[in-house]
């Protein structure tokens, strides 16, 4: 109809050829112009609308200061009784370290030696000059260099926190570095504080190993964090090295994630992303895509390589698809107990992948709406899923819409399954082609629960690929891998 | 008491994931816990020792039953699935007496492990005090009513 008006218009006008394409090219330019601003108004007013609905559940940081209790610690600080001294100190550290600065001057004349220490450790950890309150304690010049180094072991733990709070001032030589080691192993914990301070001032490359070690231990943790926050950016890369490092334990690697939000910036977000590569361990992945999102929330112009975080979002999205199909595979087993624990195991595998999904796109996406969309999808809500749904489809390049929008549009879970089954490139899977790709895989929980299959069923076929695993540096998987090979013993001797 | 170990790491996972503390935890972070834990037996009649190491331990109920209870007052049975020791892990004891009601079979938790599992899981942490809370709610539940009751006794006197 618009082009028998052109037509016509043309005509009446006594319009040549040549003016009559330019006014169809005028006229298809406005279109697609008119187009694109609909388009992305309203995306965005869908995005926004999906903002609204599901709320703002950016992280807060909780403060556990109560001014009551405050008041009633600080009456703690003046007893003449340690324990009480002591207990006062820990709460008012973390709640309000203002208070222990003012009354140090009476804290640091406490006849309990451990008062004083705690009060110059507080201090100390506080970026207090220590120096100034070393003659209020009456404590010996806190220089690490010639003799007086030796006889650090022989002094207070007083003295030793304003050691060990003096070598962030200065670690000059071998002797020294060797002493602020020997501190942050030191036997008592204000000590050890301190000492971990000290490196952290120091910026010595040397020590961050010996942090890093520290993180496997929950009662240092956050002490050590802070050090290595200290470091800044200079040591991001060491940290994402650590992150692919398979002799790292994961729990270091989470923690080290927590240091990488912390430095934040371009660099520390280059380190993360070189641990959520889908061969990593999938508790490495989803720490490090959750710190990726933290820190391009509180920092938009950090950016990630757009086409390596596709190429990651596809093998993502068929990873998922390749769980909801083993999960329904399982159910066909005939041991129910057994199929009911792999199925459990599979949807928890399927439901981290979706996670990621969503937090992979986020790297590249607007990152508040599309962890909105997650929390929305996953609403019982039909309203917020189906507004989410809406968000991503006006999202995403069409090339991952085909393959994502299908099974998350899906109604029933029968219906998500085949549609996860057309996504995968290769066939669904079976129950063995499952228990092998368990065996192969690089998470020892899975080879764990490939193996467990294994002895349950009593594959005996499997028996020499268990027999590997017996010498596993795992000791769950080395100690499932020995149960196995007697149920398969069990099996043979019954024969 | 007896150590024993009739269990692989695997089947006591798959038992703890199935009770209400654990089942809302990964499996693969059940699995962890499991790894740390031994299993115990305890005979009918027999009592956990205060001191002990079984009595400074976490245990969670396999098979069998315990009571606790102070001055001959039963204020708490744990079956299968439930745990019990909480108290005493955390020094909270008193003059509480932990006995095997029926022979009794244990996953165990030692302290040492049991920190280490609160530390490194928030959740399992998160599911403690929830059951902690629930158990004090309870308790001051029981407290109101025997109040009442009291009180009512006391007045139609």
């Amino acid at each position: 109809m618009a082009g028998v008006l052109v037509l016509i218009l043309n005509f009446l006008l006594g319009g040549s050829l040549v003016q009559l394409t330019v006014v169809i090219l005028g006229l298809a330019l406005v279109w697609f112009m008119l187009e694109l601003i609909t388009n992305q108004a309203y995306a965005r007013e869908v995005s926004s609308s999906l903002g609204r609905l599901v709320g703002d559940q950016e992280e807060k940081r909780i403060s556990l200061q109560d001014i009551t209790n405050a008041t009633e610690m600080t009456g703690l600080l003046e007893s003449s009784n340690q324990s009480q001294v002591l207990y006062a100190l820990d709460v008012l550290e973390s709640m309000d370290p203002e208070v222990v600065r003012a009354n140090s001057s009476g804290l640091l004349e406490h006849p309990s030696q451990p008062v004083r220490a705690r009060t110059l450790a507080i201090l100390a950890l506080q970026g207090e000059d220590i120096e100034l309150y070393e003659s209020k304690a009456e404590l010996p010049g806190a220089d690490l260099s010639g003799e007086d180094a030796v006889k650090v072991y022989d002094e207070t733990a007083a003295d030793r926190v304003a050691i060990a709070a003096a070598a962030g001032r200065v670690v000059d030589s071998q002797d020294q570095e060797e002493q602020l080691l020997n501190l942050m192993g030191d036997e008592d914990r204000d000590v050890r504080r301190t000492a971990y301070r000290s490196a952290g001032l120091s910026r010595r490359r040397s020590f961050v190993p010996h942090l890093v070690n520290r993180l496997s231990m929950p009662e240092e943790r956050v002490r050590v964090r802070d050090a290595l926050i200290l470091y800044g950016e200079s040591i991001v890369g060491t940290l994402g090295d650590s992150l692919q490092d398979p002799e790292v334990p994961i729990s270091v690697k989470t923690q080290i994630t927590t240091v990488l939000v912390e430095v934040s910036g371009q660099h520390a977000a280059y380190s993360l992303f070189r641990a959520t590569g889908l061969e990593m361990d999938h508790r490495v992945v989803n720490e490090a895509l959750r710190a990726l999102n933290r820190i391009q929330g509180d920092n938009p112009t950090v950016r990630i390589p757009r086409e390596l975080m596709l190429r990651d979002l596809r093998q993502e999205i068929d990873r998922y698809c390749q769980r909801l199909v083993q999960e329904r595979t399982v159910r066909s087993t005939a041991d129910p107990n057994l199929a009911a624990f792999i199925q459990r195991v599979l949807y928890e595998r399927a439901e981290q992948s979706l996670e990621r999904i969503f937090r992979r796109m986020a790297l590249v996406y607007d990152t508040r709406q599309t962890l909105a969309a997650l929390r929305g999808y996953r609403s019982d809500n039909a309203r917020l899923r189906a507004q989410a749904i809406e968000y991503l489809d006006t999202s995403l390049p069409s090339e991952i819409k085909n393959l994502l929008l299908p099974v998350l549009e899906a109604p029933s879970e029968e219906e998500r399954v085949q549609k996860a089954s057309l996504v995968l490139a290769s066939g669904p899977p079976t129950l063995m082609g499952t228990m092998e790709e368990f065996l192969q895989s690089r998470e020892s929980w899975l080879n764990t629960c490939g193996i467990y299959v294994i002895g349950c069923r009593k594959f005996k076929d499997y028996g020499v690929q268990v027999e590997t695993f017996s010498n596993s540096q795992d000791p769950i998987i080395r100690e499932t891998a020995a149960w196995a090979l007697k149920q398969l013993d069990t099996l043979e001797e019954a024969k | 008491m007896k150590v024993v170990q009739t269990l692989s790491v695997v089947e006591k996972a798959v038992f703890l994931m199935q009770t209400d503390i654990f089942k809302s935890l990964a499996t693969d972070e059940v699995a962890l816990i499991a790894v740390k834990a031994t299993e115990n037996e305890f005979e009918a009649g027999e009592l956990v020792e205060e001191g002990s190491e079984a009595g400074r331990s976490f245990h969670v109920v396999i098979e069998g039953a315990v009571e606790v209870s102070k001055n001959g007052t039963v204020f708490r049975r744990a079956t299968k699935g439930m745990y019990f020791g909480l108290l005493s892990l955390l020094e909270l004891h008193g003059d509480e007496e932990v006995r095997a009601v029926e022979p009794t079979h244990s996953v165990v938790l030692s302290c040492e492990h049991f920190k280490q599992a609160v530390a490194d899981n928030p959740q399992f942490a998160l599911t403690m005090i929830r059951s902690v809370a629930t158990m004090a709610h309870n308790f001051a539940l029981r407290v109101e009513e025997l109040e009442k009751a009291g009180a009512g006794r006391h007045s139609g006197n």
